[in-house]
């Protein structure tokens, strides 16, 4: 079975939430709600290199604001 | 009789029902019924006359086919059908009707038509007409009824019908056949080996072996069962409907696209089959009417053929380009339909059997919907529905089409056949249903992609993502701290911990995971931070992972059975801010420059230690585990205390709830939980989690825990409630008496890997009082996702998701699919990890979006978990299989690929593959295969292989063998195509020494049966052939019960081969294999046996009772002292006889003794008795084996020293086959080499004492001349050798007059110097072990209790 986030040659978004995490999305298939495309439509390789450069933080944002105004 | 006509054939498709018929006559797959209900005066005469001019009508129905050399002959016969007619009550009438229609036919002599009248009242009749399908098919009912119809109205007037003769018959028909398919003579020798078929049948051939070359041998759809090993052809059926509008349409794209009904229904139905799972190359079959000429419209007769036509539904075509590509393919077919099926099957010869339809298993047909009804003078004739509950395939879809009076689009219905074998009726309803839905979708708009269309209902969509999804349970406000704050406050005194020697109460627990956490805050740790623990397992590593969790930090467990290399990585990786480690670990193990808390040192701090955090966030961190990675690189799940407070929430008022519940009655008694997992695994909070809430719990030491027969003592001595294991490890414990009482569990829980069948039955027989949940849950998501209770289905399942957990199993394009559907599993709810530490690429492709959210939240995430899963119909789901090249061994998740890159990086390697590999046994185990770097360079060897991988993976990651290929397989795209791998060849290796002496000779035996290989050396290592720490138990389980002695796992490890365990098991005691008392088994508490060398002088081969005795019977040899002292020959039997009494009263003082002796030791067990009995001693088991007293042999004649003779008959008195060496005459060299050959028992002997074994030999020869047995009061049992005697060999009687008790003799198929072979002593074994359970029933095992009163045994004189 092919799993459509494992398509080498398929075209994907990088979707974000409000948490800031982010998350690999086929093109071709509806945008959940409470997502949004950060980028893309574009290659896997290139998706991924986004998300590599952009969610340097894996905390979810809402732990983040919380620690950094403790 | 005569036959129709000289060499008349039968057809191709009459003769396949012929065989079908001669292997299983009463079926009654292929009966045709027609039942009509006939209101009015039915003339009976008629009838009954009518069916006989019917018969002389049509000559196929009053054909019978005998077999002539195993082939039909038809025959045409001078019977008539009769007709039957019964009175019947309206409520029979069903049963009367299924006796008719259930009933097969003998061809080789019953007519093929069968008419049964059931009189309901003078008014109406019931009529039944069964055709075997050998005479008829579809298209006969129109002339068949039309015939019946004008004869009956004939005679009723009382007249012969007039009718034209029929231009041709079938016979005429199956000649023809013949003659166009190009083939010659009968169909026989068409389907030998001689003759090439020719001419259009050539032709016709040759396109379907291109048309259906690499078709799917089975189309996989949502059957609700296992397929069974034999079609049972058992069917049911359900309505299909397609309305008058949907019916509009179809005809109307099927217009547009130059297709047929046929065609459009037929891309629907293969549309939807792959939408249940099928794939994408759909086979249907469907039937041609075969009349291909109007000279046999008339006739009736078996014409009608099968085509299989294949639809390709691959690359999302829209629907109108679907239709093309299937107008092509039927037009095709229908162009080459001449070719017989029967012939196709023969030709194309698909991998045969007997569950399964060959060539397809769905079969779709459309027809007429005004076809075939009778019509009978002044009589109202309704047809009645005639299903008979068969199923000739998986599915069949039979549509009848509907038109107006003036052509126009009237309904398409029919029925929707199903094997009841594979599915329920459920299922055959929610095909029936999604076809026409999915094809009302598909001819709106066939020019969108056939993936648009969904066959789900609003409802089963609701019901997949809602419904079975409604998991809403109250969360735990509090962490993991909190909760045992509390509880150390309400029952400080309890006992929390247990660890070997070491106990803690709740305040204790408490005050040092205090301590500890103020200490490491001073060192730094806080939320977010990660504090790395390198403790053994102790009470300490319990404490430590409740401290760090308090200070608010995330603990990050080492395992320090791990390579150096990975530790140092998940070091690097997490980067923690300090370390717990004590000073033992610390000076063994590389922990880097960190910060150290050492938790064995009482240090005083500086100064005053900083407080902890009041409150620790639900989304921080709680720890951080490391699993292997695809990519080579292992990552670390961080996981947060939300979702452990979720899954606590979830087993406190769950499984705890009600385990607390069944023991009320107990109350006073806390439960006890056990870790068994390393503490390094997430699963140990399923154990941990008790303790939470007052129970005690047991963290159980290394050895213990990896020892099924230590484990299960442990649970039964310290009355463990709860223990989680994984299910390989389960049938381990299961054998060890796991769940036999007393001491039973209370719950057991299974997890980490799939249950087998074998494992749930086994638990739901054995304990119905052990609750037993089957758990599921990647790390990801928290330990468990889902989970079942073994009582609530008789087969393994997954089961339901946990509580705020959802579950959705998807197709490619993220698809809820429908129940039976396999589909991917993803997770989703507060049990989702945060991610993988550092790593955002790996994490965004697998914490993706979830598109269905729970109430009240968006943007949230799901976890794709890459399991395989389907859901029943009751929403519980089935675990499958995996997407990709995870494995589970033994519980431990592998990722092939990481086991891979780190074989590549070996030297001496260009490309490796990793695959799962099952043993003989059925073990699962790691092979490596490795493509060495140059043709030239010598293939890597697999010791050096494995010490490189242990330097960067652990154990359970390195494969068990090495395999050495050419070339790695690849699929056409270039991928590993990891299926194409060989099978590893186990027994491909370095020779390795044979087994020196009887315990290693035992051991190596032992080893060869564990590890599922025909033979393994005494110097192999055990860990090198593949045991794995499981098999280790099991090892030990057996070494155990053959050998005694008390071998630990420990053992194991430091000594894993034959010889070295050997040494360990006689250590102290190190016994000279050839001493003249060996002991075979020491330590049991019942009295030993005592065993009598033969001739040889030598008592190993006894060695094989042990596995068949009691490990309670110590087992003695007594050897010739001859062999190890050459001053010892030439004594008398007298002083043999007192030698041995003497070394066996020093074993055991006391009787009651307990003798058996092979061959010449038979002669001198019996001496023994009598010498021990004289003595006063009681002697209760005299065993002989294949041992006549002298006297009885007829003219014996003494052996001369280093004679041809007398090596003869010494090898063949040790069993050794000469026939086999060649070495004739036998010279001592000759000799020699035999005994010492490699592989041999005595292989290890050196040349002197082979030498001292032959004179031994001969001495003994000597001796036995003079032996004189006295007479022995008491039974004694004899085990005859029966191959390879003399008409004069003394025969067991001869002992009869030297024994006053019963005599018994067992005979044994085998020769004299074989009966120490593995099964004849297995024999002799079981019968000696009988024997001792019926001598000790009433003695008590502890030798210190006084003696117990003498039984008698039976039919003493």
């Amino acid at each position: 079975m092919n799993n459509p986030f494992d398509d080498a040659e398929g075209s994907y978004l990088v979707l974000a939430n409000a948490e800031h995490q982010h998350s690999l999305w086929p093109a071709f298939i509806d945008v959940p709600a409470g997502w949004s495309a950060v980028f893309g439509a574009g290659p896997r390789t290139a998706c991924l290199d986004y998300v590599e450069e952009h969610w340097t933080d894996l905390r979810p944002a809402s732990l983040v604001a919380a620690m950094d105004g403790a | 009789m005569s036959p129709v006509s000289p060499a008349s054939p039968v057809s191709y498709a009459q003769r396949r029902l012929w065989f079908l018929n001669r292997v299983n006559g009463a079926s009654a797959v292929y009966n045709c019924p027609l039942v009509i209900r006939v209101r009015g005066d039915l003339d009976r005469t008629a009838l009954a006359a009518a069916l006989a001019d019917l018969a002389d009508r049509h000559d196929v129905l009053r054909t019978v086919y005998p077999g002539v050399e195993g082939e039909p002959v038809p025959q045409l016969v001078d019977r008539r059908p009769g007709l039957d007619v019964v009175a019947c009550e309206e409520s029979e009438l069903a049963d009367a009707l299924t006796a008719v229609l259930d009933s097969g036919f003998d061809l080789t002599d019953e007519l093929p038509l069968r008419a049964a009248a059931f009189a309901l009242t003078p008014q109406e009749h019931v009529l039944a007409l069964v055709l075997h399908h050998i005479a008829c098919d579809e298209g006969s009912w129109q002339p068949l009824l039309t015939d019946l119809a004008t004869a009956y109205r004939a005679r009723t007037a009382g007249e012969a019908p007039q009718w034209a003769p029929l231009p041709v018959s079938y016979a005429d028909y199956a000649v023809w056949q013949r003659d166009l398919l190009g083939e010659e003579g009968q169909p026989s020798r068409l389907l030998g080996e001689e003759g090439q078929p020719s001419g259009l049948l050539a032709t016709q051939l040759s396109y379907w072996r291109e048309q259906l070359a690499g078709l799917p041998a089975e189309l996989d759809l949502p059957f609700d069962r296992p397929r069974p090993a034999i079609a049972d052809h058992r069917g049911d059926c359900v309505p299909l409907k397609l309305d008058g509008e949907l019916h509009r349409r179809l005809l109307a794209v099927a217009a547009d696209h130059g297709c047929t009904t046929f065609m459009v229904l037929q891309a629907g139905l293969a549309v939807l089959l792959s939408r249940l799972g099928a794939g994408t190359d759909i086979p249907i079959g469907t039937a041609v009417a075969g009349r291909l000429d109007d000279a046999l419209e008339g006739v009736v007769g078996f014409f009608v053929n099968t085509l299989v036509l294949r639809s390709d539904v691959s690359g999302d075509p829209t629907f109108g380009e679907l239709l093309h590509r299937v107008r092509d393919t039927d037009l095709a077919a229908y162009d080459h339909q001449d070719v017989p099926f029967e012939r196709l099957v023969e030709e194309l010869n698909p991998e045969r059997s007997l569950a399964r339809h060959p060539l397809f298993q769905v079969m779709l047909t459309l027809s007429r919907a005004e076809q075939g009804t009778l019509v009978l003078p002044g009589l109202t004739c309704t047809e009645e529905q005639s299903d008979h509950g068969i199923a000739k395939f998986d599915l069949t879809a039979d549509f009848r089409e509907h038109r107006t009076p003036d052509g126009e689009a009237a309904g398409i219905d029919g029925t929707l056949e199903y094997a009841t074998g594979l599915f329920d009726r459920a299922t055959a309803d929610h095909i029936a249903d999604a076809l026409p839905r999915l094809l009302r979708q598909l001819v709106t708009d066939p020019e969108r992609p056939i993936s648009a269309a969904d066959p789900l209902s609003a409802e089963h969509r609701h019901q997949a993502l809602v419904a079975w999804n409604d998991t809403a349970a109250p969360a735990s406000p509090d962490t993991i701290p909190q909760l045992f704050a509390a509880q150390a406050a309400r029952t400080p005194q309890a006992t929390a911990l247990v660890c070997g020697a070491a106990r803690l109460t709740f305040a204790e627990l408490d005050a040092r995971a205090d301590l500890l956490a103020r200490r490491l805050r001073a060192l730094g740790a806080e939320a977010e931070q990660v504090v790395a623990l390198a403790l053994p397992r102790s009470a300490e590593s319990v404490v430590a992972m409740l401290a760090v969790l308090r200070t608010g930090a995330a603990y990050l467990h080492l395992d320090l059975e791990y390579p150096p290399e990975r530790i140092a990585h998940m070091l690097r990786d997490a980067a923690p801010v300090a370390v717990v480690t004590d000073t033992a670990t610390a000076a063994t193990h590389q922990l880097g420059e960190l910060p150290t808390v050492f938790a064995d040192r009482e240090e005083t701090p500086s100064g005053p230690l900083p407080d902890l955090p009041r409150r620790i966030r639900p989304d921080s961190a709680a720890y951080v585990i490391y699993t292997s990675g695809s990519t080579g690189r292992p990552k670390g799940v961080v996981t947060p205390h939300a979702a452990l407070s979720n899954l606590y929430a979830f087993h406190r008022a769950g499984l705890i709830a009600r385990t607390e519940a069944a023991t009320a009655d107990t109350a006073d008694r806390r439960l006890r939980s056990a870790v068994t997992a390393s503490l390094s695994f997430d699963t140990s909070w399923e154990a941990l989690f008790w303790m939470l809430v007052g129970h005690e719990l047991h963290v159980i030491g290394d050895e213990t825990r990896r020892d099924a027969a230590a484990l299960t003592a442990y649970v039964k001595t310290a009355r463990i409630d709860v223990l989680d294991v994984t299910p390989t490890y389960a049938e381990h414990l299961l054998d060890e008496g796991l769940l036999t009482a007393p001491g039973v569990p209370r719950v057991l829980l299974l997890g980490g890997e799939a249950a087998g069948q074998q494992l749930w039955t086994r638990v739901r027989q054995a304990a119905p009082g052990t609750l037993c949940y089957n758990l599921y849950g990647p790390t990801e998501c928290t330990l468990d996702a889902l989970w079942w209770d073994a009582a609530d289905s008789p087969h393994p399942l997954i089961g339901r998701p946990i509580g705020n957990t959802r579950v959705f199993v998807l197709d490619e394009r993220l698809r809820p699919v429908a129940p039976g559907v396999p589909g991917e599993l993803y997770v989703a709810g507060p049990g989702v990890a945060r991610g993988y530490l550092g790593r955002p690429t790996v994490t965004a492709e697998r914490f993706v979006a979830c598109p269905w959210p729970a109430a009240g939240e968006t943007g949230t995430r799901m976890y794709r978990t890459g399991d395989l899963v389907r859901w029943d119909r009751q929403g519980r789901l089935d675990y499958l299989g995996r997407v990709d090249d995870q494995v589970k061994l033994r519980g431990f998740r592998i990722e092939l690929g990481e086991v891979e890159a780190a074989l590549t990086r070996c030297p001496g390697v260009a490309q490796a593959a990793v695959a799962v590999r099952a043993t003989a046994g059925g073990d699962k185990r790691l092979v490596g295969y490795v493509q060495p770097t140059s043709e030239e360079a010598e293939a890597p060897d697999a010791r050096e292989l494995r010490g490189h991988l242990a330097s960067v993976l652990p154990d359970h990651m390195i494969p068990s063998f090495f395999q050495t290929v050419e070339r790695l397989p690849m699929t056409p795209n270039g991928k590993l195509d990891r299926d194409a791998l060989p099978a590893p060849d186990l027994d491909q290796r370095p020779a390795s020494r044979g087994p020196r002496g009887p315990y290693e000779e035992i051991l190596c035996d032992l080893f060869a049966q564990v590890l599922g290989l025909s033979r393994v050396g005494a110097e192999e290592s055990f860990f090198d052939l593949g045991g794995h720490s499981l098999l280790a138990t099991r090892l030990l389980s057996r070494v155990r019960t053959v050998l005694g002695g008390e071998l630990t796992i420990l053992d194991l490890f430091q000594a894993p081969t034959v010889a070295g365990l050997a040494d360990r098991l006689t250590a102290g005691t190190r016994h000279d294999p050839l001493a003249p008392l060996l002991p075979l088994r020491t330590g049991g508490e019942r009295p030993p046996l005592f065993c009598v060398h033969p001739a040889a002088g030598i008592s190993w081969s006894y060695a094989g009772l042990l596995g068949h005795i009691d490990a309670d019977y110590p087992v003695y040899g007594l050897q010739a002292r001859g062999l190890t002292d050459a001053e010892a020959c030439g004594g008398s039997w007298r002083d043999m006889v007192e030698d041995y009494a003497r070394q066996i009263r020093s074993v055991q003082p006391e009787g009651p003794y307990r003798l058996i002796g092979w061959s010449f030791g038979a002669v001198i067990a019996h001496l023994l008795a009598t010498e021990l009995q004289a003595a006063g001693a009681e002697v209760d088991l005299l065993a002989l084996l294949d041992g006549y007293p002298p006297a009885s042999v007829p003219d014996y004649r003494p052996l001369d020293e280093g004679s041809p003779e007398t090596f003869t008959e010494l090898l063949d008195s040790l069993g050794y086959d000469l026939s086999a060496s060649g070495e004739q005459p036998l010279n001592f060299e000759a000799y020699e080499r035999t005994v010492r050959r490699p592989g041999s028992t005595l292989e290890w002997l050196t040349r002197e004492e082979a030498a001292a074994l032959a004179r031994v030999f001969v001495d003994n020869d000597r001796i036995y001349e003079d032996l004189r047995p006295r007479t022995y009061e008491g039974d004694a049992v004899f085990f005859s050798a029966t191959e390879g005697k003399s008409q004069d060999a003394p025969v067991p009687e001869a002992w009869r007059a030297h024994v006053t008790g019963r005599f018994e003799v067992h005979e044994i198929a085998c020769g004299h110097g074989e009966i120490t072979g593995r099964e004849p002593i297995a024999r002799i074994g079981s019968v000696l072990a009988g024997k001792l359970a019926v001598l000790d029933a009433s003695r008590p095992a502890m030798p210190e209790v006084p003696e117990a009163p003498e039984v008698p045994a039976a039919g003493q004189r």
